[in-house]
């Protein structure tokens, strides 16, 4: 019997070969999940915490693309070969699956259900749920020296390729995509006009191999690529996020006030066009809650109605995988790319995520409301807060 | 999946914002406005509704710099809201041959 706990160290002895442990062997058996590779940073920082507590759960993640999750779940298709999981002490490793394949307990995915092909609706018996915001984004090495493209330049270079003549990203060898299952590619399709199946360029596979591409391409200055915004904070020491100039917009923003920092003030404020909450989606009962309860429990951490185990910071691992929670954003949308409006969260926290996020806030420190003046009279998180 | 662009949601904010901002050289706060990658170029007055002073004259709410100092109710209200945050401008006209300033763009071959 495998632990996420305890034998990490083990299994990852086997990790990456035939031999990889069962994964119905972890203890206590995991829950199984489908989708697309953004959300591996926080899945990953969670994951691993949550194998580590008490009680323990470990979460196996099989990541071929967001839609794929969303239609897998739906259609009920059973998930074989090779999945990941996280030990205790963050390690990403492989277990496998039974050859008959297992029922998949939940999908996770950047986008709607509805913005997937095939998707009209979410059939019934299945529930959405949300979680922390995250950014998409356009990346370009770090040798380039462009700083921000516009919907209409994405346009041309991901909708014609050489033909678009979007100086310096002509080279269609050295446009990174994915294909219309992704949530970064069909949200940047979304934002520029481009069928999500017609985007010229080569094809990643995922999130990681676009970094990759992207950053070891030898024409620096003609790569470009999409991903997550969760990714691509991840991989700063190798692209650069492009700020992003929507449809109608003065200028160019970075999801960051910044192009170096990681206080996500533009998503959070609504300058930054592309983002959206994460969604979840499950089996549900009568109560329009998750069926399994170790199910319900994981999507509850994220949505903020269960209450994690002693030791398991919910808040700091969404901010520090580089998602916004809902309670430090200030504008919301209930639909992929859809109208703004403010967001006045009812127990807010954006204090804590500044603090978290950039290392630093204005904001009061506090242990308790009385250490917490008129004007931000809450303490919460560490912080003073309005509410 | 239907794409359906932002420009299509609320046509007459979008071309009066475009209009207004892309006659600017644009900026976000100007002290720290980013490098742009290139120096933008001004769109002709009245391709897209005219200059930043006529703009300011129509909308007490679009400041000199082109950002949206009113309270923001719309998508492109957010979009151009004033902020500290810096930003860097895509020239459009300058950088896209293909790009015709007030007309729709080319259909995807």
């Amino acid at each position: 019997m495998w632990t996420g706990r305890g034998l990490g160290a083990a299994i990852l002895f086997f990790a990456g070969t035939a031999g990889a442990a069962p994964c119905a062997d972890l203890v206590p058996p995991p829950i199984y999940g489908l989708g697309g590779s953004a959300t591996k940073p926080l899945f990953a920082k969670l994951a691993s915490k949550l194998a580590g507590a008490t009680p323990a759960l470990n979460v196996v993640y099989q990541a071929p693309g967001a839609c794929v999750g969303v239609n897998g779940l739906f259609g009920g298709t059973k998930i074989t070969g090779t999945a990941s999981y996280w030990d205790a002490a963050g390690t990403e490793l492989q277990c496998t699956l039974p050859d008959s394949g297992v029922d998949v307990d939940f999908a996770s995915s950047g986008n709607s259900a509805v913005s997937c092909p095939g998707v009209s609706a979410i059939p019934a018996g299945f529930g959405d749920f949300l979680g922390p915001v995250n950014a998409f984004t356009l990346i370009v090495p770090n040798a380039s020296s462009q700083t921000s493209i516009s919907a209409e330049a994405a346009y041309f270079v991901f909708g014609f390729g050489q033909q678009g003549q979007a100086a310096p990203w002509v080279d269609e060898s050295q446009i990174f995509r994915r294909d219309a299952n992704s949530a970064a590619q069909l949200f940047i399709a979304l934002n520029t006009g481009v069928p999500a199946e017609k985007f010229k360029g080569i094809d990643t596979k995922t999130n990681a191999g676009t970094v990759t591409s992207v950053a070891s391409s030898t024409k620096p200055e003609a790569a470009i690529g999409l991903v997550s915004g969760e990714v691509a904070d991840a991989n700063r020491d190798k692209v650069r996020v492009l700020a992003f100039q929507a449809p109608g917009q003065r200028c160019g923003f970075w999801p960051d006030s910044t192009a170096t920092s990681f206080d996500k003030k533009s998503v959070r404020d609504g300058q930054y066009a592309i983002w959206a909450p994460l969604h979840f989606f499950s089996k549900v009962g009568a109560d329009k809650k998750p069926v399994k309860p170790e199910v319900a429990k994981w999507i509850g951490y994220f949505t903020g109605e269960v209450e994690a185990p002693s030791g398991v910071n919910v808040l700091e691992a969404e901010i520090k995988s580089g998602t916004v929670p809902r309670c430090a954003m200030n504008v919301w949308r209930e639909t992929d790319i859809g109208p703004i409006t403010k967001l006045v969260p009812e127990k807010p926290c954006g204090c804590y995520f500044e603090s978290v996020a950039t290392g630093k806030t204005s904001c009061t420190a506090c242990t308790g409301n009385e250490q917490c003046s008129a004007a931000t009279p809450i303490c919460r998180s560490g912080f003073c807060e309005a509410r | 999946m239907k794409p359906r662009h932002l420009w299509a949601r609320s046509p007459k904010s979008v071309l009066f914002s475009l209009g207004a901002c892309a006659a600017l050289v644009v900026a976000c706060s100007s002290s720290e406005e980013a490098t742009p990658t290139r120096t933008l170029t001004p769109t002709p007055v009245g391709a897209d509704g005219g200059s930043a002073d006529a703009a300011s004259e129509a909308d007490p709410c679009t400041t000199e710099t082109g950002c949206f100092s009113c309270e923001p109710v719309t998508l492109t209200n957010f979009l151009n809201a004033c902020t500290e945050g810096q930003c860097a401008p895509f020239d459009n006209v300058a950088r896209l041959p293909l790009y015709e300033a007030g007309k729709p763009l080319p259909p995807i071959p």
